[in-house]
């Protein structure tokens, strides 16, 4: 078996060190990385939306918070699916009245409260019929959203769960517009200032291969249809 | 573990395979003209974007960018990995340190051994393709199942990759259904909306019983202790978020210092791949799931691996360690995209395959891959990081003829030849007898020239595939001084 030292001072004679540096000389870019794209709102959004209808990603818009849990409700009857549905535990879905309202159209409702051993939230997941998600941010060039497995930020904030909106055939994910950046280079720099939570993932679109004779197909392992509703 | 099968038939047969193979060839051509076209197409709208300020760069800017931070990582790669490592630990992760192919199957052995690991689900990796870990796994009696679609067809059909990004490049819809009937124990459609509602079926039942998820990784960043893994279909997400352990089998090349410079490299490697602007899943893993947290592994263990990676680096090859595995060589290489990846033997395949395959098993393994190139350079024209694949593969010739890897009868003939055309006597000897020799075998087309379609001995391989045309009667030499003769009346 190979030694961390053992590994490392082959490396470093590699380099014509006797022994491994301890740190990296400074260093920066010929040029540095250019500030560009959109900053107004509006124009995010839009660019947003565009974006994930070409990802064949589904987008609304909402005037305000009562209005997420009727459209949540209107998605789910379209989807023809009945089932229960798993949600994050988190503030980015407080005051939506989702609950009661969904509970009151016959869905069974499970919550990803912080736990020590979330198997059995892990299997609801897999067997609910739609994750619904808050979003950290998302990113208007490319239509992504971004999650993380806590609030990006504070590193113990862990009522949200990866499966949520992974398992479920349905993502369904609320999104306020002042969270929609232009690039992932903002939503770097963003994390880079920060101590990162164990997992944050970009998530553009419904899950897709073309490993078949290169055919497009939608919904292979993550969910089959996405629908982000914006505030 | 030198990586090539004795039982392996020679390259010239392999090749000889492949290309009698017009169902391999039909497929390969379609599938590499869309991932090249799909690359060119989505490289063209990121230079007019950024002509108007939106996007990060033109590739030209991103492509150099690119090359300046695989430079400064590579040339203090000690200290990366080491800041990579407290990272990793600093964030409740394990990391193990394997210098070789074995090393890397004894670390996960022991690892599932501890946790009396049964099921193993495994995300698309060419990390750990390249040290056959499946293998190693089953012959423990560990159940390992390829959940990346491609990677699972071929699985199934007991085959390794064809290609670096769609694994399953080479086969139909029809051997598809056959191969996933036989695990159906049923008839299966051809259609993939039926093909792939299988898989999601069948996978998702192994990602909810495995107990170890394994990946790779795309890149680390250092100053973060951060993994990250690209995927279209989720596996990606699945294997790092399921099972109660991860383990991440990584490429000592992939770290990068920051998330800045991560920004950079997201940037090219998708456009590159099949010409997505992202990715439909990026996930980043900072060490395994934190308290309070509902799901996620409780065990994070990486492995950086070596396995032949130092005797890249310091050398002239280094740069062939800033491949970020696009696959985009692949696509556009006349050889590849006619023989496929089976065909060159190695787990890489194509223009990078044919550099780091001998580099990283020794060069007396895979010695003859360098030669599978017309060295037209369309590799390096579509590398995003530059790497002057066409160059390495003449040095690698080169290498190979001086440590005498040539067969004997070769080396005969290039000190003959060279020789000859040291002289210029012998040289303007050689054209007469190459005139008159070829003279009998010419055929005179319509449009007049003069082509000899099917040579005798030795030759016969050269007009097997392809003409050769006759000697002129009149040299260049000889037509050069007519016309210095002229001008000097």
């Amino acid at each position: 078996m190979t030694t961390k030292q053992e590994f490392l001072a082959r490396v470093a004679d590699r380099l014509g060190r006797s022994r491994p540096a301890t740190e990296a000389p400074g260093w920066k870019p010929s040029t540095p990385l250019p500030t560009f794209g959109l900053t107004e709102v509006e124009a995010l959004v839009e660019r947003y939306r565009t974006e994930m209808d070409k990802l064949s990603g589904k987008t609304y818009r909402v005037s305000s918070l009562e209005e997420v849990a009727p459209k949540v409700l209107e998605i789910l009857a379209a989807s023809g699916l009945q089932g229960s549905v798993v949600r994050w535990e988190d503030p980015a879905l407080d005051g939506l009245d989702l609950d009661k309202q969904l509970e009151g159209a016959g869905y069974e409702v499970v919550p990803f409260k912080p736990c020590h051993n979330g198997r059995t939230l892990v299997e609801q997941a897999e067997a609910a019929v739609a994750g619904i998600t808050g979003v950290d941010a998302a990113i208007a060039e490319t239509g992504t959203l971004v999650m993380g497995s806590s609030r990006l930020g504070e590193a113990n904030a862990p009522g949200r769960g990866r499966t949520v909106s992974l398992l479920p055939p349905l993502h369904i994910a609320v999104l306020r517009k002042e969270h929609i950046v232009y690039s992932a280079l903002q939503i770097f720099q963003r994390l880079a200032g920060i101590s990162m939570p164990s997992q944050v993932v970009f998530a553009s679109g419904p899950s897709r291969s073309a490993d078949i004779e290169n055919d497009l197909s939608i919904g292979v392992h993550g969910p089959k249809q996405v629908h982000v509703i914006i505030v | 573990m030198s990586g090539q099968p004795h039982s392996m038939p020679e390259f010239p047969e392999r090749i000889d395979k492949a290309l009698k193979d017009q169902q391999l060839r039909g497929a390969l051509r379609y599938t590499a003209d869309r991932l090249y076209n799909g690359r060119k197409n989505a490289m063209a709208d990121l230079n007019a974007q950024a002509a108007e300020d939106l996007s990060i760069g033109t590739l030209h800017d991103l492509k150099k960018r690119a090359r300046e931070i695989k430079e400064h990582s590579l040339k203090n790669l000690d200290f990366y990995l080491q800041q990579a490592a407290a990272n990793i630990e600093a964030a409740g992760g394990t990391v193990h340190w394997a210098a070789s192919a074995a090393d890397v199957i004894h670390i996960t052995q022991e690892i599932c051994h501890r946790s009396g690991a049964q099921r193993v689900i495994k995300a698309k990796s060419m990390a750990s393709e390249e040290v056959f870990l499946n293998h190693a796994l089953e012959g423990q009696g560990v159940e390992v199942v390829e959940s990346d679609l491609g990677e699972y067809i071929i699985q199934l059909a007991g085959e390794t990759p064809a290609h670096i990004v769609i694994p399953a490049i080479h086969k139909t819809r029809r051997q598809i259904a056959d191969l996933f009937g036989e695990v159906a124990g049923k008839e299966m459609p051809t259609d993939t909306p039926s093909l792939t509602a299988f898989a999601r079926e069948t996978l998702r039942k192994k990602f909810m019983a495995a107990d170890v998820g394994m990946s790779g990784s795309n890149f680390v960043v250092a100053n973060s202790g951060t993994l990250c893994i690209v995927t279209n279909e989720g596996n990606g997400r699945l294997s790092t978020s399921v099972p109660s352990v991860h383990i991440a089998v990584v490429g000592m090349e992939k770290l990068v210092p920051s998330m800045e410079d991560l920004s950079v490299l997201m940037a090219l490697l998708p456009r590159s791949a099949t010409g997505q602007k992202i990715s439909t899943y990026f996930n980043m893993i900072t060490g395994p799931r934190r308290p309070g947290e509902p799901d996620g592994p409780e065990e994070l263990h990486v492995i950086f691996m070596d396995n032949g990676r130092t005797n890249l680096l310091g050398s002239e090859y280094e740069e062939a360690l800033y491949c970020i595995r696009c696959g985009a060589c692949l696509n556009a290489c006349p050889v590849y995209r006619n023989i496929g990846g089976h065909a060159y033997g190695a787990i890489y395949p194509g223009p990078i395959g044919a550099v780091i395959s001998p580099l990283l098993n020794g060069l007396e393994s895979w010695n003859d891959l360098p030669q599978a190139s017309s060295l037209c350079g369309a590799c390096h024209e579509v590398c995003p990081v530059g790497i002057h694949l066409h160059d390495h593969l003449v040095s690698l010739r080169a290498k190979m003829a001086e440590q005498g890897k040539d067969s004997w009868g070769w080396r005969v003939a290039m000190r003959v030849w060279m020789g000859l055309w040291l002289k210029p006597w012998a040289y303007r000897l050689m054209s007469k007898v190459g005139y008159h020799g070829l003279k009998f075998f010419a055929k005179k087309q319509a449009d007049g020239r003069e082509i000899c379609t099917d040579l005798p001995g030795p030759f016969k391989g050269w007009t097997n595939t392809r003409n050769f045309p006759a000697v002129a009667r009149r040299t260049f030499h000889d037509r050069w001084a007519d016309l210095e003769g002229g001008e000097s009346k």
